[in-house]
């Protein structure tokens, strides 16, 4: 109401013109925070293109020094198939994949959203302790510290797809067609998002608890080493189930020729959230059956890891620079 | 009436001191999380304001500054000045009390803060300036100017970790001087680089101030306090001073600093290039033309009597140097044994030198007194602020003026004819 009378005047009286080509200063309020706080979302926009120059600096630092640069986001995740693919040979792995999916396609599709999940868990843990100067000697959006993390894995992980790409179409050609990635292709993009999400919920909390608490940057590592195994990327989930048998030992099928299994353990990989991802992925690539209950619970999980993620860091943000 | 362009209110912040600080491990909090995880989660919201282990860093500071003012932030280390300023800045969060900063604030509390040595200068110059809070347009269009301020273009493609430190320093400082803040605060970080671009640094501000921007700004040089600022907050113990003019400001710190060196001589901190080695200097007896150890009427006599002792072990040809020195830190006069007396010595138990200055010809002010021991060119044991003499106004001139401190260092007679 004062406003509006304000402005009557304002008409009236020239006098205010003065005043209106004063400049007007933005004014920064400083005081102590209470409770949760919320996401100065005006704050991260206005910063929008420091974002972008973090993502560019980690990136740009990642290979700067290193000979052959950024083939290096190539070859890491090449290796990385080659070994588990040798592994799984040996190991017999590979005999329990369904239909005619090489091998190394079979390994690759999970290690293309496995590689990016752990480069969050480890470098966005790692964030804000490697950043330390940034949160003690000048104010920023701290936020955008574990998002750009997750921003240079994002840029590996678009490298890591191209490959992953031309892979395909070799093994397409080279089978002469037998080998052909399911329609079902097109789901990587909402897993995509939901592995993002994932990767930022657990950027934060991990990287401030890790601010908070040191141990962890010992224990981190381990949870990725622990995490490939448990989270059934270099093997088939099949591994933890056991066909039913006729007594000639045939497989039994049911009506619509999917097996059937005696014993089936693969729901409590619906704890992992990380384990409707990967299978997720692989469902899309290689049309293998949907895991629903672990995809379900994958959503559930990582956008409850999103929320507890954004809002615990938003909580002890206020503390960094007095730990740091 | 325009608002001041900083409020400062009440502004106190507290930290928790203590040797392991066990509630916060890993280790205690897991256990306690199991025990009572109610207290756990109700401990994060505490605000350490109350108890024994808590250290207010600010403690109730208040002050406002207009626009256009450049307002020097003194006190002994310790103080909270760089608190404050982080305070300011955003960095940490006040534990209570309120600040409003009205207009863009750089803030430099570090030079190169964001740089990455393995970036080159000129993706430094983009990623600080990002950093700082410029947009790559912004960056794009000063790009010429900050390389220019800074001296470096040669270099701009060359990783920052292959910069000598003064080409680093500039580098950012450059970045941050063309941000056009409308407000900066500016820590001491013109102690480094080299004097040249110091002078440099200190012309930039000025340009800032005079095109009518607020600078806060912290220094231990009083030189620089003095040719910058147009008012001062002196802050002790995390509280803050009225805003005073620049001069009587500098008197306050300075009378702090003295009576912090009400300790005895043998006591004071000091710098001992002899391994191992007990104090040196024992004592220090000032003797004036007033009676008063400290204050010296301008152009009389004064005296030093320094006693030395526990040195018979230290070999050489010892000298003995008494400085003065001006408020601003700048050595004014020498009084060394070598020098005017052609005197060297031995170590001994127990020695007392006197000397005597017949005619002190200083402007009013304070100085220091420092003392050397040295063995040729070799530095042994150095004191600083081993005492503090006041020089206090004298009619040597017969005129009943005479020049300040601040105009002049000393005090000389001459004739004047038409």
């Amino acid at each position: 109401m004062s406003q509006a009378s304000m402005s009557v005047t304002a008409t009236e009286n020239p006098v205010p013109e003065a005043v209106s080509s004063e400049k007007v200063y933005q004014e920064t309020i400083i005081r102590p925070k209470k409770g949760w706080i919320g996401i100065d979302w005006k704050e991260l926009i206005t910063h929008r293109e420091l974002l972008f120059f973090l993502v560019w600096r980690d990136v740009k630092v990642k290979y700067k020094q290193a000979m052959f640069g950024a083939a290096w986001a190539i070859v890491v995740p090449l290796a990385s198939v080659l070994i588990y693919t040798v592994v799984g040979k040996f190991a017999g792995f590979a005999n329990r994949t369904i239909g005619n999916t090489p091998y190394p396609i079979y390994i690759y599709s999970g290690l293309l959203p496995w590689l990016f999940l752990q480069s969050a868990i480890n470098g966005g843990g790692m964030s804000l302790v490697n950043n330390q100067a940034l949160l003690s000697k000048i104010y920023l959006p701290r936020i955008f510290i574990p998002s750009a993390m997750i921003g240079s894995s994002a840029v590996d992980l678009f490298m890591s797809s191209i490959i992953f790409t031309l892979m395909l179409t070799y093994y397409i050609i080279s089978t002469g067609g037998a080998f052909m990635p399911s329609w079902q292709i097109i789901f990587v993009i909402p897993l995509t998002v939901l592995m993002v999400v994932a990767a930022l919920g657990t950027a934060y909390l991990l990287s401030a608890l890790t601010i908070m608490f040191r141990d962890l940057r010992f224990i981190i590592p381990f949870i990725t080493q622990l995490g490939i195994w448990l989270t059934a990327v270099v093997y088939p989930q099949t591994i933890f189930t056991r066909a039913a048998k006729d007594e000639q030992g045939n497989t039994l099928l049911d009506a619509a020729g999917q097996v059937i299994y005696a014993v089936d353990y693969r729901p409590w990989l619906a704890l992992n959230p990380f384990a409707g991802i990967v299978q997720g992925f692989r469902s899309a690539i290689l049309g293998e059956p949907w895991q629903w209950l672990q995809l379900t619970s994958s959503i559930v999980l990582c956008s409850l890891l999103f929320v507890v993620g954004l809002f615990y860091f938003k909580r002890v943000e206020r503390r960094f620079a007095d730990i740091a | 009436m325009t608002k001041p362009a900083i409020s400062v209110e009440n502004i106190k912040k507290a930290y928790r001191i203590g040797l392991e600080d066990q509630s916060d491990s890993f280790g205690a909090t897991i256990k306690h999380l199991i025990k009572n995880p109610l207290r756990v989660a109700r401990k994060f919201n505490e605000d350490y304001s109350s108890g024994d282990d808590v250290f207010w860093a600010l403690n109730d500071v208040s002050f406002e500054v207009q626009r256009g003012e450049v307002i020097g932030l003194i006190g002994r280390n310790g103080a909270g000045k760089s608190t404050l300023l982080k305070v300011l800045s955003r960095i940490v969060e006040p534990t209570s009390g309120r600040a409003v900063m009205r207009g863009r604030v750089s803030s430099l509390l570090e030079v190169g803060t964001g740089f990455h040595p393995e970036l080159t200068g000129r993706e430094n110059i983009y990623l600080n300036g990002a950093i700082l809070g410029m947009g790559r347009n912004e960056i794009k269009q000063k790009f010429d100017q900050i390389v220019e301020f800074s001296e470096v273009g040669k270099f701009l493609d060359t990783p920052v970790k292959r910069y000598s430190s003064g080409m680093y320093v500039r580098l950012a400082f450059s970045v941050a001087a063309h941000l056009d803040p409308e407000i900066m605060i500016v820590d001491e970080v013109l102690a480094v680089g080299d004097q040249a671009f110091q002078q440099k640094c200190l012309g930039k501000m000025s340009d800032v101030m005079r095109q009518g921007r607020t600078i806060l700004f912290v220094s231990h040089s009083m030189d620089a306090i003095a040719s910058l600022c147009t008012t001062v907050v002196h802050m002790k113990k995390g509280c803050s001073s009225a805003k005073m003019p620049v001069e009587q400001g500098i008197r306050a710190y300075l009378d702090e600093a003295a009576a912090g060196d009400a300790l005895p001589l043998s006591k004071k901190p000091r710098t001992s290039k002899i391994e191992d080695h007990e104090p040196v200097f024992h004592e220090i007896n000032v003797r004036t033309a007033s009676g008063n150890s400290v204050m010296v009427p301008v152009g009389t006599s004064v005296g030093f009597d320094v006693t030395m002792r526990n040195f018979a072990d230290v070999p050489g040809n010892l000298t003995l140097g008494i400085g003065i020195n001006n408020a601003r830190g700048q050595r004014v006069a020498l009084f060394h044994t070598e020098y005017h007396k052609g005197l060297t010595f031995r170590g001994a138990d127990e020695m007392t030198l006197h000397c005597d200055v017949p005619s002190l010809p200083l402007a009013p002010a304070s100085y220091t007194v420092d003392l050397v021991l040295a063995d040729g060119y070799n530095m042994l044991e150095k004191v600083e602020r081993a005492a503090q003499i006041e020089v206090v106004f004298n009619d040597v001139l017969g005129t009943g003026k005479l020049p300040t401190g601040k105009q002049s260092v000393v005090v000389l007679p001459c004739t004047w004819s038409e």
